[in-house]
């Protein structure tokens, strides 16, 4: 979207941070179409206030205005574009980036045990669903983006889909479900667990969700987790674009 | 360091807060369909009830999944019964019927046509557009059209079926969907006069209820109940037919008349929580409270173990069910059992969604926590209200209402005027502040509750007259309240009345008091002992 002002020319731009780089007050942005001036690409933008870096970090989801001079281009008026909560809640802490995800024990879809530690030295990205969830734009939409994550990444990447609905996504369940979104084995895990084992995992990444009559309330977080079991970034809400979320885990894999 | 509130996406939070504010109005005795469709696979199930409604299929499943959905819409299972719709138009894709099963449940409007106005009273000038419906409606919606269209192609559908799909077609895109249904559901019996599936169908919708507190039939009702008294003969066996007069039947003077399809209903029907708990309204509103008893024990055994089985299952229903076993454990006299189950309710915890809302007094808890309250002022537990601990303090504006109501009334009672008068005066403040705290008006029963409440002190001051003359204006209002089972008010104003008059040597407002109260709940045990009582000393000379 063109916005005039003076002489400069001014975009509503959408994005999702990849990196912040507040030395030199910049931050590398996965951004959608700019109507008008560039196809959707990672590009570093430098910030026009360096105060408005003090909330992002990778993963955010950033709307903010892109004014383009013949000085150069800055951004401003950077807003987080997730919508806040409904109503009041206690929301475990979200992990902070470059924290130590804890390691977790859980059951894969093949009814073997499977340790986040095992996955040391890979990129891993987590998000958590539950089979039976019938809102097409919330699990459904993050397992098609994992499908489309694998088919850009190969085992390059392990993806983790961590059920919130233990008690009923056993590991036959979710093994059909993995079929159905033809999962492969050696790259997407689908993970269950006791009530209380998921739980803990679910805490550990910020997710907050309840039981309602007949479906399950729930945030959404998908996380990326790099090779030395720290977090990379993480992803608020399933509406995010799949290449944006390949970009973060292209930054990772490629140690931007 | 990132500020960590307020920034992930509440997936599903505002379709639900959406889903709640409308259900809020409604009582809970069947549940709703969900605001998202039901996911598959479904299962066959035991003890839904034998039910064949045959179509044109060649795929013999999808026929026993249509039969299971017919049979769970019976029983107003909608949930399950659109599951098992969904899972026969899965097994057969051409079959249009399992998408006018679809359009007949998913809407939520698959029950009584007086539930249905008393839930959503009508607007005049109010329209509904196609493209302001979302969730349920909508869905049945979009089954009515590709039913209507399935059953276009040659040889997918008898003349039979096409109009019994026309008749849900016309509901789901008429002006007039009522008129325009039930025109089509005669149009099916006019063809074929022995279709038992069109008669329930077309006699629920024209059962409206009747009059409050005179218990005439609305227009339509006695042609509902006729109708279903000729289908119980020619189709004993038919779980629908059972069902359906019980709600023909409820609130009428001949309610008495139900009780044998409140035998046979869950005979047919085993295996729905639904099925198990609705007699249990006939047998209370006429007396009969140890049937009423076992029809709502035997409910919550089945129904926690469908709870127990998913944790999305919910508790709703459950929690509907036991406040109807409580009210009838208060008629019965049997208090422990009633505070048992009333704190049994107040074991579940609020999800984060009702703990936020003000108003929602459907939850699981805020039931317990009404039926305990209800239960405390009809035993007179005058010592246990005034404790401060029996009787928990629940911070929302409803509840706390009504506590300052209980504690009027126990201190009133208790001979402590001066501490009454304080309670109803917070009371007063409290039903002020309501509308702008939770948007909604004041409750009538709440209105009836301070009516009361004025009455007790009045006598509880020894103006005795006037506070009798105020208790009989409540006890009057209290009869004109909607109606809902089990009744919204924690208690018989009328009760009340009588042992107030009694004591007051009012022997003849008492004596009224007392009928008034059984002809409100026929076999209501304080009113017989008291009119009983009344009437004896009253011929012996003593009065």
């Amino acid at each position: 979207m063109l916005l005039l002002s003076g002489c400069a020319r001014h975009f509503q731009v959408d994005g999702m941070v990849l990196r912040v780089n507040t030395q030199r007050r910049a931050v590398l942005i996965s951004h959608r179409d700019i109507r008008g001036y560039m196809p959707a690409m990672q590009m570093e933008f430098g910030a026009a206030k360096q105060e408005q870096l003090n909330t992002l970090e990778p993963g955010s989801r950033v709307r903010f205005r892109l004014a383009v001079s013949k000085r150069g281009s800055t951004i401003s008026h950077i807003q987080k574009t997730a919508p806040a909560a409904e109503y009041p809640r206690e929301q475990p802490p979200r992990p902070a980036v470059g924290a130590a995800i804890p390691d977790f024990i859980l059951v894969d879809e093949q009814s073997l045990p499977f340790t986040l530690s095992g996955l040391r030295g890979q990129v891993v990205a987590v998000d958590f669903i539950y089979t039976r969830c019938p809102l097409p734009d919330v699990c459904p939409r993050l397992s098609a983006n994992f499908r489309r994550l694998q088919r850009r990444f190969g085992d390059r990447v392990i993806l983790l889909s961590i059920t919130i609905d233990p008690l009923h996504d056993s590991p036959e369940v979710l093994a059909r479900y993995a079929k159905l979104w033809n999962a492969d084995a050696a790259s997407w895990h689908f993970l269950t667990g006791t009530p209380e084992a998921i739980d803990t995992v679910a805490r550990s990444f910020g997710m907050f969700y309840f039981p309602e009559e007949g479906s399950l309330t729930h945030t959404t977080a998908t996380a990326v987790i790099g090779r030395t079991g720290r977090l990379a970034g993480i992803v608020e809400g399933p509406g995010y674009a799949v290449s944006q979320l390949g970009d973060l885990i292209s930054a990772e894999l490629e140690g931007k | 360091m990132i500020r960590k509130a307020s920034l992930m996406v509440f997936a599903c939070a505002a379709l639900f807060a959406a889903e709640t504010k409308s259900a809020k109005e409604k009582d809970m005795c069947s549940p709703p369909p969900g605001s998202i469709a039901p996911a598959l696979p479904a299962h066959l199930m035991q003890g839904q009830g034998d039910i064949h409604f045959a179509i044109t299929t060649a795929n013999s499943e999808a026929q026993k999944f249509f039969d299971q959905g017919v049979a769970q819409m019976h029983s107003f299972w909608a949930n399950e019964a659109e599951r098992s719709f969904l899972q026969a138009a899965a097994l057969d894709p051409e079959a249009p019927m399992p998408w006018w099963g679809v359009a007949m449940v998913a809407a939520g409007d698959y029950r009584p046509r007086h539930q249905l106005e008393r839930d959503t009273p009508a607007k005049p000038g109010a329209k509904t557009k196609p493209t302001e419906l979302k969730g349920g409606p909508l869905r049945a919606q979009e089954a009515a059209l590709k039913a209507v269209r399935l059953s276009e192609v040659s040889g997918k559908a008898t003349e039979l079926e096409k109009l019994y799909i026309a008749s849900i077609a016309a509901r789901r895109q008429a002006k007039d969907p009522n008129e325009a249904y039930i025109a089509g559901l005669r149009a099916v019996l006019a063809a074929h006069p022995d279709e038992v599936e069109a008669g329930t169908y077309l006699a629920l919708h024209l059962m409206r209820g009747y009059t409050l507190p005179d218990r005439a039939p609305r227009e339509g009702t006695m042609e509902a109940v006729n109708l279903l008294r000729a289908l119980a003969v020619k189709f004993p066996g038919h779980a629908g037919v059972h069902h359906y007069i019980i709600h023909g039947w409820e609130g009428a003077t001949f309610a008495a008349e139900a009780w044998p399809s409140c035998e046979r209903y869950p005979q047919l029907v085993t295996n729905i929580p639904h099925a198990l708990h609705m007699p249990g309204h006939i047998w209370a509103q006429t007396g009969r409270w140890t049937e009423g008893e076992k029809s709502f024990q035997d409910a919550a055994v089945n129904e926690i173990g469908y709870m127990k089985a998913d944790a999305l299952y919910g508790n709703y229903h459950h929690a509907h069910n036991i406040e109807f076993l409580i009210t009838t454990y208060g008629f019965d006299g049997k208090y422990d059992e009633a505070v048992s189950a009333a704190r049994g309710l107040m074991e579940f915890a609020e999800n984060p969604r009702q703990a936020a809302d003000l108003d929602d007094s459907y939850t699981a808890y805020r039931m317990g926590w009404f039926g305990l309250m209800r239960t405390l002022v009809t035993f007179e537990k005058w010592d246990a209200i005034l404790d401060g601990k029996t009787l928990p303090v629940l911070d929302k504006p409803r509840e706390q209402s009504w506590r300052h109501w209980a504690l009027g009334v126990a201190y009133a009672n208790k001979g402590n005027a001066r501490k009454a008068r304080g309670e109803y005066k917070l009371m007063e403040a409290a039903l002020k502040e309501f509308p702008a705290k939770v948007d909604k008006p004041v409750p009538p029963p709440l209105k009836v509750a301070l009516e009361e409440l004025a009455g007790q002190i009045a006598v509880a001051q020894k103006h005795t007259e006037k506070g009798l003359k105020l208790l009989a204006e409540a006890g009057t209002h209290e009869r004109a309240l909607r109606y809902t089972e089990p009744p919204s008010y924690p208690r018989p104003v009328l009760d009340a009345l009588g042992k107030r008059a009694a004591i007051a040597g009012k022997a003849d407002i008492a004596i009224a008091a007392w009928q008034g109260a059984l002809e409100q709940t026929p076999g209501d045990p304080r009113a017989r002992k008291g009119l009983n009582s009344a009437t004896q000393r009253t011929a012996s000379g003593i009065e």
